[in-house]
């Protein structure tokens, strides 16, 4: 690995962002360093020997960088500089007041130099690989060409290091998915570019952006595996279907479970425990078993909670995901959307029992099997599963027991997480709003009729557990069926 | 204890002919009085920071900017000049012709924009009818060719704009004029800055009360309490009271009750709050009887303006190599520099550099009214080379800059590198003369009604 390295002489940096000349921009953008590359190689004499070390560093991929993200801003103000396109000392107002110790007056006009002061003045641009033996002694006689980075009153020394110093780790790391910041990052022919920019007296435009994010602080040891596998089989709904909300979670759930009991065999009697969800005495199953779990567009300016797929989510112990897996993939490949057979695809006719099981839709969903990063945010594996403390619902949960007096809604709810194999929360907050943009409220969902019994309750929740917790976090009576789906707290990641 | 070795010549070469990455001079300050007052920004801002000091993050804020750093460090250069310490090339302006004391000559030291100034554009050089226009003059179409690969001109006319940067916004060239930005960067901070109050008061002498008498503006200048001398305005034939109301204090009599002070906008106004909107609070008063009444309350208090205690205060100057090292000095355009030439001029500049920030430094810290420093230690530049390497310490008071400035000199003109040191005068044009006139006899005359 190498790394370049920077200082700010001055113990601050006086550093425009692009897109805002009266705010400083901070981390560094690594394209503003490269740009200071070329401008220290194209000053002091264009070496052919720099120019070939560039134009290798600009094919890298983007760094990670070892920056300190805590920084103070100096207050921004407004200083008055004197303009040289007019020398005159009268104004249309009269005469300007004089200048310091120059007792002619000057048109002035006001600047801003925004300026940062950061914890520690030094930063890195770290790359996983070596500079070549040949490239390296003119990567190092650029570097010591750099004067200053953003305005000329911010002075640095740069160089080429070979390990970053202990008390410089990555802060920050090329990650589209979860970005927290996006940096103007350099590519190929960037040296070119910006060469023929400044042939032909033109100011360089922006270059490629790129997410960044702190490294993930995952550590193992503090978190707690959920009872669920956090490998969730996501299927992504296919055009052509009308919109279900997520008030439609328990009967899209009872759906699939249909159509994948119909796929096991004509005779439902015989389907398994395990896929029917009643034991064989008709009873409702106490077995862990394959939970349903509705993905809705939720947790956004936007969101209006439509489904844009469903997870089946396994439990840790389960022991028939074969089988599970050949009953989604048993269609006969005859389908309007060209799914092969033995490709995962979900084909059902939505019934509602609230309306004397009349159809009310198709619903065809098929395996995602896109990269993580080139679905929807919903779609996402670890929007469902990322550790954390704090947990909300994106469906209600559906309370095993009505709540009384003397035991609390919240105390139900920390029943339920207990019976579901989770750690005990050491707060739960209940609600019948909804606590996430986009989730309908608890009263929109539909709860099955029990056969003349009164429906349970439901309620949204949000639940704090003493130590992260890996998802899919499902609790609550219904949480096969759709029901109790929180969402982990993407402010409680770093 | 052994103390650091002075700069010498031989230290500078080496230092600018090798890798090192800059000198830098971190100076502890402390402050005269117990409190300072840095300069205040449009609206009355101060210009605060926090900074990591020793592991410790502390409330810092700044006491002298950037340019205002650079404006010293010339005017202190100008003095030693004036001084006959020692020469450097100039190019002023000859004002004799406005007859005003105030400006007898601008110097390229002086101006703002520095050799590309537009004082200096609009003055013209040589004697005869029709004297040359200084941009089209010899010089100034040296001028037109510079580039970091051909600074020469500016070593021979204006080695300064080198050390302190120069862009040559308005030459034949317009805004594609060649840029060098500065090498020397300096700035000071107060460390451990804690806001103050000030208050402002006024004890009148001869006790005057505000219901003592109307004041009117007489005829010819002046105030009379005699409404029979006074102006009469020519619509209404009322005699004219002075100033706003006619009270004594607009004659600068009279007690000023003490209070604290504010911070005001640019248009006089007390600012309110930190925050740029208001904040309006809804309060339910009279709740008791059930009165739906609303009370809108304004919460914001005007700011306090009362300068800063500090711990001690801190500068730091920066002279950049590598800013230097980027310029070549070719004896013509077009030509080849060599490198004794080209290490030559570049150790020049870099003495120059710190010549001026050391008379700075020797000048004292009056930076303004209410905001003296003086410094407590001698004053020791560090070189810094590669990053792990140790810092090497260098001392350098006043006559050891001179000493390094003249070898310098004595080396770039050994190298036969052109340097022009006897001062270049132009003469203003007779249009700028006339403004330059115009606008002194109208500031003096808006100074004489404020009174």
């Amino acid at each position: 690995m190498f790394a370049l390295g920077v200082e700010f002489l001055m113990g601050r940096a006086i550093i425009t962002r692009v897109d805002n000349r009266e705010e400083p921009e901070w981390p560094p953008h690594p394209d503003r360093v490269f740009m200071a590359l070329v401008a220290a190689w194209g000053e002091a004499g264009e070496d052919a020997d720099q120019r070939a070390a560039l134009e290798w560093l600009e094919k890298l991929p983007a760094p990670e960088i070892a920056v300190p993200l805590d920084v103070s801003t100096r207050t921004p103000f407004t200083s008055y500089v004197p303009v040289n396109d007019d020398g005159s000392p009268m104004g249309k107002k009269g005469p300007f007041g004089p200048m310091g110790s120059l007792p002619l007056g000057r048109n002035r006009q006001p600047r801003q130099f925004p300026a940062v002061a950061p914890a520690s003045p030094t930063f890195f641009l770290q790359w996983e690989v070596d500079v070549p033996a040949n490239l390296r002694p003119a990567l190092e006689r650029v570097c010591g060409l750099v004067t200053y980075l953003g305005h000329s009153a911010s002075p640095v020394r740069m160089w080429v290091a070979d390990q970053l110093p202990d008390d410089a780790p990555i802060s920050l790391q090329p990650d589209d998915n979860r970005a927290t910041v996006r940096l103007r990052v350099f590519g190929s022919g960037r040296t070119a570019y910006l060469k023929n920019r400044f042939d032909a007296n033109l100011r360089p435009q922006p270059s490629l952006w790129q997410g960044y994010a702190p490294p993930r602080t995952e550590s193992n040891a503090d978190v707690i595996e959920g009872p669920f596998d956090p490998g969730l089989f996501v299927f992504r709904e296919l055009p052509g279907n009308r919109r279900y909300a997520l008030e439609s979670c328990g009967i899209i759930a009872d759906a699939i479970r249909r159509e994948l009991m119909r796929r096991h065999g004509p005779n439902v009697q015989n389907a398994p425990e395990w896929l029917s969800g009643h034991a064989a005495d008709g009873s409702p199953s106490k077995l862990s078993r394959p939970a349903y779990v509705p993905l809705g567009f939720v947790g956004h300016d936007h969101a209006d909670g439509h489904l844009l797929g469903v997870a089946i989510a396994v439990p840790n112990d389960f022991e028939h995901t074969a089988e599970l897996f050949r009953l989604l993939s048993a269609h006969d490949g005859k389908n309007p959307h060209e799914i092969d057979a033995g490709v995962p695809y979900l084909s059902m006719t939505v019934r509602n029992p609230h309306l004397e099981n009349r159809e009310i839709g198709q619903f065809d969903l098929e395996l995602d099997e896109r990269p993580e990063g080139r679905r929807q945010f919903t779609l996402k594996t670890f929007t469902w599963t990322n550790p954390s403390r704090i947990w909300t619902t994106v469906t209600p949960v559906m309370l095993s027991q009505f709540p009384r007096r003397e035991l609390g809604t919240e105390d139900v709810i920390v029943k339920a997480c207990l019976d579901a194999g989770y750690p005990e929360p050491v707060a739960v907050r209940v609600s019948s709003a909804p606590l996430v943009r986009g989730v309908p409220h608890s009263r929109a969902f539909h709860v099955k009729p029990r056969g003349g019994r009164p429906p349970r309750p439901l309620t949204h929740a949000q639940i704090e557990f003493p130590i992260r917790v890996r998802g899919p976090v499902l609790i609550g009576a219904g949480r096969y069926a759709g029901y109790g789906v929180c969402r982990p707290s993407h402010e409680d990641q770093s | 204890m052994p103390t650091d070795p002075t700069l010498s010549y031989d230290d500078l070469k080496a230092a600018v002919a090798g890798s090192s990455a800059a000198f830098r001079l971190t100076l502890k300050l402390e402050a005269v009085s117990p409190k300072v007052f840095p300069p205040t920004y449009e609206g009355g801002k101060y210009a605060t920071e926090d900074r990591n000091i020793n592991g410790q993050k502390l409330p810092c804020v700044l006491l002298d900017s950037v340019p205002s750093q650079a404006n010293r460090m010339e005017l202190a250069l100008q003095d030693a000049i004036d001084g006959g310490l020692f020469q450097l090339p100039l190019v002023s302006v000859n004002f004799a012709a406005v007859d005003n004391p105030g400006i007898p000559k601008i110097t390229s030291l002086q101006a703002p924009h520095r050799i590309a100034d537009a004082i200096l554009r609009d003055s013209t050089i040589g004697e005869g009818k029709k004297p040359a226009k200084f941009r089209e003059s010899e010089i100034g179409k040296e001028l037109d060719k510079l580039s970091t690969g051909y600074a020469t001109p500016l070593l021979d006319y204006a080695p300064h704009c080198l050390v302190f940067g120069m862009w040559d916004s308005t030459g034949p060239r317009g805004g594609l004029g060649v840029k060098f930005a500065r090498a020397l960067v300096s700035e000071i901070i107060g460390v451990n800055a804690v806001a103050g109050v000030t208050s402002s008061s006024r004890i009148d002498p001869l006790n005057i009360r505000v219901n003592s008498g109307t004041l009117y503006k007489a005829k010819g200048g002046g105030w009379t309490l005699d409404s029979e001398l006074a102006e009469k305005d020519p619509k209404t034939k009322k005699a004219v009271l002075l100033g706003k109301d006619g009270k004594p204090s607009e004659a600068n009599h009279g007690n000023v009750t003490p209070d604290l002070v504010y911070r005001k906008d640019k248009n006089g106004n007390l600012v309110l709050g930190d925050s740029e909107r208001p904040v309006m609070m809804v309060v339910f008063d009279n709740e008791q009887e059930r009165g739906h009444k609303y009370v809108i309350r304004d919460e914001r208090k005007p700011i306090a303006k009362g300068g800063f205690t500090i711990d001690y205060a801190e500068q730091t100057t920066v002279l950049s190599l590598p800013a230097l090292r980027r310029l070549r000095f070719p004896a013509k355009s077009g030509e080849k520099s060599t490198p004794e030439g080209d290490n030559a001029a570049r150790t020049y500049l870099a003495a120059l550099g710190l010549l001026g920030a050391t008379l700075a430094v020797e000048a004292g810290y009056d930076l303004r009214s209410r905001c003296i420093l003086r410094a407590t230690n001698v004053v020791t530049w560090h070189l810094l080379g590669k990053p792990g390497d140790a810092d090497k310490p260098f001392v350098l008071d006043k006559a050891a800059a001179i000493k390094l400035y003249n070898d310098a000199l004595a080396a770039v003109q050994k190298a036969k590198l052109p340097i022009h040191l006897e001062e270049i005068i132009l003469t203003p044009s007779d249009d700028l003369v006339t403004l330059v006139k115009k606008s002194m006899e109208l500031a003096a005359a808006e100074a004489g009604t404020e009174g």
